[in-house]
């Protein structure tokens, strides 16, 4: 156990290339139900390589820029430790064990996914994801509730991409453009 | 169509689903499910489904379920592609912009852009709530399925793996 008063000042020496690496390695497959949870674990409650303030604040910013939170995460913690390489090993570390597991995946689903136990398992599964998926967006709807142009937005997002189908980048636009229109404009 | 065109095309496709996935890639699956199952039917509506199923139990993130349809699409080198397509383009928004971040975020732009964006991510992570339980739904007991894991994720705080397992426990005994 180190000292109550080390956790405000995150270590640094142990933060190389490998590291990084193997921190990420293990946030991505320990990452059931959402990465970022282990991500929190892992780097501040752990190895304590950053502040409680530093995670949140780094992660409001991965969730505002595209594309895979974690790939986001990893990329801009290790760009801190150590630049490009830092990213780059802290990125490997998300991608490169997963991505052969999944292959190994696809593999058994080719060869058995069309026997009867299989094809139950994953009918069973996919039902139920789902179902969390709708879950977690009924969830993040909570606060936006009573808030009309909210509604109006999500529930176009859903109509055009959900239950017509339209081509995603086509609707995007097309509310986003007001949405953030009248955010400025309510905001002033 | 040869298989270096389907490549590139897939390739060009991810690579911009990747960018306009604020908010994590399930805003982005019914734009996927459109391109793969709709429009060029490289990969069935199972498939569709069981491939997202894979990605909520294997160990590893969840965009992973793109290096399966990669390889559904074109083999090894079609995972590869793919997962580089929905990976690398985010990274290096990342990379450019991690630098300078803090002196933008009390900007006001900044802050009417994420209110603005933040319904639309809502109703498009619904929407793929809703294609998913439309391609895995397929008879009463099936729909139950999602309505009751809905209803318990909602209720309660427990990890979803605990229902992923149940479920998927009672597709292979055969209630589901």
């Amino acid at each position: 156990m180190e000292q109550p008063g080390v956790l405000a000042a995150p270590r640094s020496g142990s933060k190389g290339l490998l590291d990084l690496f193997l921190a990420f390695l293990e946030i991505s497959l320990s990452g059931f139900g959402g990465a970022i949870n282990w991500a929190h674990r892992s780097l501040v409650e752990r190895r304590r390589w950053m502040t409680d303030q530093d995670f949140t604040e780094t992660l409001s910013f991965c969730q505002f820029l595209p594309g895979p939170n974690i790939v986001n995460f990893s990329v801009c913690v290790g760009q801190r430790a150590h630049g490009l390489s830092g990213a780059l090993s802290a990125l490997a570390g998300v991608m490169a064990i997963p991505f052969a597991i999944f292959l190994a995946f696809g593999w058994l689903y080719e060869r058995y996914g069309q026997m009867t136990i299989v094809h139950g398992a994953l009918n069973g599964v996919s039902a139920a994801a789902a179902g969390f998926v709708i879950a977690v967006s009924v969830k993040l709807a909570q606060p936006h509730r009573h808030k009309f142009w909210s509604l109006v937005f999500g529930t176009g997002a859903f109509v055009g991409v959900g239950l017509l189908r339209f081509p995603l980048i086509d609707v995007f636009f097309a509310l986003a453009i007001p949405s953030v229109a009248i955010a400025w404009w309510s905001k002033r | 169509m040869n298989d270096d065109s389907v490549l590139v095309q897939m390739m060009g496709q991810f690579a911009l689903l990747s960018l306009l996935s604020i908010g994590g890639v399930n805003v982005v699956l019914p734009e996927t499910h459109r391109y793969l199952v709709d429009v060029h039917h490289w990969i069935s509506e199972q498939e569709f489904a069981d491939f997202f199923a894979i990605a909520q139990a294997a160990p590893g993130p969840n965009f992973m379920m793109f290096a399966l349809f990669g390889w559904k699409i074109a083999g090894f080198v079609g995972a590869v592609a793919a997962t580089l397509a929905i990976a690398v383009p985010p990274a290096t928004c990342a990379f450019v912009f991690g630098g300078w971040w803090h002196r933008l975020r009390d900007t006001p732009w900044r802050r009417a852009v994420q209110a603005g964006l933040a319904p639309i991510t809502i109703g498009l992570i619904f929407s793929s709530g809703y294609v998913l339980s439309i391609a895995s739904d397929h008879d009463w007991t099936t729909f139950a399925v999602t309505a009751v894991t809905a209803v318990i994720s909602l209720a309660t705080k427990i990890n979803p793996l605990w229902l992923f397992l149940i479920a998927g426990l009672g597709g292979i005994v055969g209630w589901i």
